[in-house]
């Protein structure tokens, strides 16, 4: 909408609508022709005209800011918008992540998914409550994402970008709000309260004087209002909500069982006789709000581990132009391709690969590893890193929603997309849940009409009240989100909600051995030549036969000088080979690249380096065993789990790291067939499966498995298959893996337990007319309060009884 | 008796003022906001002059139409209901013009820009007000605005059985809106947006249009409340039947 054509449709003083008989009364104020919705606003505006006030009009807060046409989403559908936040998916979808304002419970989840999902060409929604969080994909040539956010807005939640920050402002405010909320009603009750006693007690000593009783009742009126109309909107904006898109949420009942207890108490006082539930109404909103404002404290806690990698990136990048001078771009405007330049102690701005000289970075945020990293040219950095000490060029080979940050970022989401039958089963009852909680004490009231009309409110009101099932709704989602975000602020991510089903029932814990129960960090300890050749041109070959793997030997040789190999492939679990200048080489395992025996010059870990089957060098590699491995394993096995250890290698050096750390049972030189047919003969016994691994001969056996975890240093494909990520060097966090696994299991149980024996006791009780309005209310929010309180209990990560001895 | 006459002033006003918050308010916390320090002290100077002029305004119209209505009362026995009816059809068609479904009311508005291009002047005096005391007046005068709010109000007030009752029930209607104008005045423009928002609206309004309801039924029988009564002098405020200590 143009500017002029605004000032025309929209009161100039106060902002509403013009009416058309008003359309004709215009003034004009600096030079424009601007209207009203009424005479008084004109008028108004006329004198602070001429009162020669209209910098007032230029002072006070922009009403722009929060225009309700949908065409505030057009800008989603820049370019320069998209390639910062839509990520084009190899499917030929698009996908991005809104932050939505306005969600607090599971109905709110079931009602975005439901209505977003009727769009056309919308294909994905996952809605997160606990970040507030909708990830949605489309068909691009279908729909826009303007149109998508204008549907979220429709129905009452305020679509942007997802970031943390504004996730973390937004959560603020919310909580202030609350905060307020909960204050208006936390004194407003307790008037209330008083009053009620005042009047009970009078009431047992044989009445007071009527003025004083009417007295008491209008206070009790005027007092309730602030508290139903102010604090009690979460409830009623929510209800209102679910009623607008006919999918009634846990509101609904709370927000009818306030209205009418409210309005039944008003025109009490206003006839002057008839009984009064202020004290029960008021109460009811002071605790929901309280367990509301716990739940959305427990939701800012938990979001706030996931960092947003999004918000380390620079705004703006420096990259070579097209005459080879530096120039400052903004970041939305990089390319794949381009060279960039980053200074000392920057962040890096995109993916790349390094150019020219070494240099050290640092990952901590993306890996939790606090020392530098030693990177060679050609090596590959990531987005998020920061430079050390001296500048480096990189060539830029991804940029935006294609970062492997974001992929970090996407895994950690993934969690929920895969929510446990359990979370599924409590959303999709909710609606089919309250509309029989309405039903019911529709019936209730019908009944006790009949039995003592006298009663028959109060007995239904109590009834809606008490079974109102939100603590069935909270007791599964806030364990699990709750769990999850204190596994990952200790570098812990669980990519996928059915490992919290799983991970109790684990018996067995399968190891990798290089690069997970050790270092991985291998480093080549002695080169012994046996031809003619020298140790530098043994290396180079090497080097150049490893170009390009991703297997952590590789590592170890160095960057190759020069040339690679060619017709070069890796055999898994045996080595790779390749051809140099016509002549066929083979690396790894002897009897793989040796034609004929041939024995290791010595103990270690040997690799024999052939050339057309003609051994010409041995290479002696060493890799360091984790600092916390023999800790781990030993309180693993504490915990009564049987411990297995499968190797690639051959070397008798797993037999002997085996027998040192006490494993039950080990193989060596297995290859990834060998390894999955082991998992699988395990899981044939009845055995359930934890498998930790790196490598990508480690993804079919990770993908079997019945839990599987990649070590933070395993390859992009092994963590991508995996159900939980190491997002630092630390195998100890396993034990805190395993057992917030068992927590979790026990306070979702606990929390389930709970939620129904509650209902399924105080239902009858209230329908029988046992239970006071405001006894359900205190009974209802303590229910769910309890619910959200143990939930609450998995924050603090523990270990188990024997690891903490 | 004054109880209900206070309550039903306040409802009023309560309500009616998220009509004033668009109006009003955002002014009242520019200027507010001009006064640096002083803020808080003018901003009750201010709304005390508007609370003032209320009463006022009420204890004169209460004059008028018990005089009048005595006067009519000899000729047209019905002249109180009639007078009521007339009040509660202004309270529903606020409660319309506030809920944005029928916004005819805002002409009688116009009946009073007359009287406001008079006063002007001496508003623009007091504008932006320098001290509690311009603000105080500003206020008095702010209250002569021709507002379809304080129109209905007087209406209502107007019928309450004699010009002092008249008067407090304006005053308790100024009162009323005093939460919603200091919320605006020192919360700011984000509170206000939020009090402005379509569903607080609705509600006020619809609350206003069942108060407006309810007095038009009860005052020709159709429910229970009074309508007995035939001395618009003597007939308290329209509710007054219902409660016991009303007379």
């Amino acid at each position: 909408m143009s500017e002029a054509a605004s000032l025309l449709s929209s009161c100039f003083h106060c902002g509403d609508a013009v009416p058309p008989a008003m359309a004709g009364e215009v003034l004009e104020i600096e030079g424009r022709e601007v209207a009203f919705c009424c005479p008084a606003c004109r008028m108004v505006a006329m004198t602070i005209r001429d009162s020669g006030l209209t910098s007032y009009y230029r002072f006070r807060d922009e009403r722009g800011d929060k225009p309700t046409t949908p065409a505030r989403y057009d800008a989603f559908d820049q370019p320069a918008f998209q390639r910062r936040w839509v990520r084009r998916r190899s499917d030929g979808l698009v996908e991005t992540e809104l932050l939505l304002e306005g969600m607090h419970c599971a109905a709110c989840i079931w009602l975005i998914e439901h209505h977003l999902r009727q769009l056309p060409g919308v294909r994905e929604v996952q809605v997160n409550l606990s970040e507030q969080r909708c990830q949605v994909s489309w068909e691009p040539d279908v729909s826009r994402l303007s149109n998508i956010c204008s549907a979220v807005a429709a129905i009452g939640y305020q679509p942007q970008p997802f970031s943390a920050d504004r996730l973390e402002q937004s959560q603020r405010a919310e909580q202030r709000r609350l905060l307020r909320q909960l204050g208006v009603a936390g004194l407003g009750s307790m008037q209330v309260g008083m009053a009620a006693i005042g009047l009970y007690a009078a009431d047992l000593q044989g009445g007071i004087h009527d003025s004083m009783r009417e007295l008491l009742r209008w206070a009790s009126l005027w007092l309730s209002i602030p508290i139903v109309v102010y604090s009690g909107m979460p409830f009623l904006r929510g209800a209102w909500r679910g009623v607008k898109a006919r999918r009634p949420g846990m509101d609904l009942p709370v927000a009818v069982a306030i209205v009418l207890g409210f309005l039944a108490s008003a025109w009490a006082t206003w006839q002057g006789t008839g009984e009064i539930y202020y004290d029960s109404v008021t109460m009811f909103i002071f605790l929901l709000l309280t367990g509301r404002y716990l739940e959305s404290r427990a939701r800012a806690w938990s979001s706030r581990g996931g960092t947003d990698l999004n918000a380390l990136l620079p705004l703006a990048a420096t990259r070579f132009d097209a005459d080879g001078k530096l120039e400052t771009i903004p970041l939305e405007t990089l390319r794949k391709g381009d060279r960039v330049v980053v200074a000392a102690g920057q962040t890096l701005p995109a993916d790349g690969i390094l150019l020219e000289r070494d240099a050290s970075v640092n990952e901590a945020a993306l890996t939790g590893e606090f020392m530098p990293v030693h990177k060679q040219p050609g090596d590959l950095l990531t987005a998020g890193a920061v430079n050390g000490d001296q500048p480096l060029v990189m060539t830029v080979e991804a940029t935006g929603a294609d970062l492997r940050l974001q992929m970090v970022q996407r895994l950690a989401r993934q969690a929920e997309q895969h929510k446990p039958l359990l979370a599924q089963l409590a959303d999709r009852m909710a609606s089919a849940f309250v509309i029989a909680v309405l039903v019911l004490s529709g019936l209730t009231w019908l009944g006790w009409h009949f039995i003592d009309p006298g009663r028959a409110f109060w007995v239904a009101l109590s009834v809606l009240v008490v079974s109102c099932p939100c603590a069935l709704g909270l007791a599964t989602p806030m364990a699990l989100t709750t769990a999850t975000q204190a596994l990952r602020r200790q570098g812990l991510l669980v990519t996928r909600g059915a490992v919290w089903e799983a991970l109790p029932t684990i018996t067995d814990v399968v190891f990798d051995k290089t690069g997970t129960l050790t270092e991985g960090r291998i480093e080549l300890a002695e080169t012994r030549p046996v031809s003619g050749r020298s140790a530098d041109v043994c290396i180079a070959i090497a080097a150049a036969l490893e170009v390009g793997s991703s297997h952590p030997i590789a590592a170890a040789f160095g960057a190759a000088a020069g040339n690679m190999a060619e017709q070069r492939r890796d055999v898994a679990g045996l080595g790779v080979e390749g051809v140099i200048a016509g002549r066929r080489y083979r690396l790894g395992v002897a009897a793989f690249a040796v034609n004929g025996e041939v024995a290791p010059p010595g103990s270690g870990h040997w690799i024999a380096l052939a050339e057309e089957g003609e051994l010409i060098c041995w290479f002696r590699l060493d890799d360091a065993l984790r600092r916390d491995t023999a800790a781990t394993v030993a309180a693993l096995q504490e915990l009564g789990l049987r411990l297995h250890l499968l190797s690639g290698d051959r070397s008798d050096s797993v037999a002997r790291l085996a027998t040192e750390l006490g494993f039950d049972h080990y193989v060596d030189s297995a290859t990834p067939a060998d390894k999955l047919a082991y998992l699988t003969r395990l899981q044939g016994d009845g055995k359930r499966v934890l498998m930790v691994g790196d490598g990508i001969n480690d993804i079919p056996v990770l993908a079997a498995a019945d839990v599987s975890v990649a070590m933070s240093n395993a390859s992009q494909l092994a963590k991508t298959r995996a159900d939980c990520m190491l997002l630092g060097p630390q195998l100890s966090r396993l034990l805190a893996l395993l057992w917030q696994g068992v927590r979790t299991r026990r306070i979702v149980r606990e929390n389930l337990a709970w939620a129904l024996g509650y209902n399924i006791i105080a239902l009858p009780l209230a329908a029988a007319g046992l239970v006071a309005p405001w006894l359900a209310a205190v009974g209802m929010s303590a229910s769910s309060l309890l619910v959200v309180l143990n939930a609450l209990r998995l924050q603090r990560l523990r270990l188990p009884p024997s690891a903490t001895s | 008796m004054t109880l209900t006459l206070l309550g039903s002033g306040l409802l009023l006003g309560l309500m009616g003022s998220t009509h004033c918050l668009g109006m009003c308010g955002g002014l009242s916390a520019a200027l507010g906001a001009a006064a640096g320090t002083q803020q808080r002290l003018m901003a009750l100077a201010y709304n005390l002059g508007r609370i003032c002029c209320y009463a006022l305004l009420g204890l004169i119209a209460g004059g008028i139409v018990t005089g009048f209505g005595d006067l009519l009362q000899q000729w047209l026995p019905e002249t109180g209901r009639i007078l009521r009816s007339v009040a509660a059809l202004l309270v529903i068609g606020m409660g319309l013009f506030i809920t944005g479904w029928w916004l005819g009311v805002s002409r009688i508005e116009t009946m009073g820009s007359g009287v406001w291009r008079r006063l002007q002047p001496m508003v623009r005096h007091f504008l932006p007000p320098r001290t509690p005391v311009d603000a105080l007046l500003l206020g008095g005068l702010w209250g002569l605005l021709p507002c379809g709010l304080v129109y209905s109000s007087l209406s209502w007030a107007a019928t309450a059985g004699g010009p002092l009752q008249s008067a407090t029930l304006m005053a308790a209607f100024g009162l009323g809106t005093l939460p919603a104008m200091l919320v605006t005045t020192l919360g700011g423009q984000e509170l206000q947006h939020r009090l402005r928002r379509p569903f607080v609206r609705k509600l006020a309004g619809s609350v206003l249009i069942g108060v407006g309801l309810w007095s038009l039924l009860s005052i020709w029988g159709v429910i229970p409340g009074h309508g007995h009564h035939h001395h618009a002098a003597h007939d308290a405020a329209p509710h007054s039947g219902t409660a016991p200590h009303a007379h």
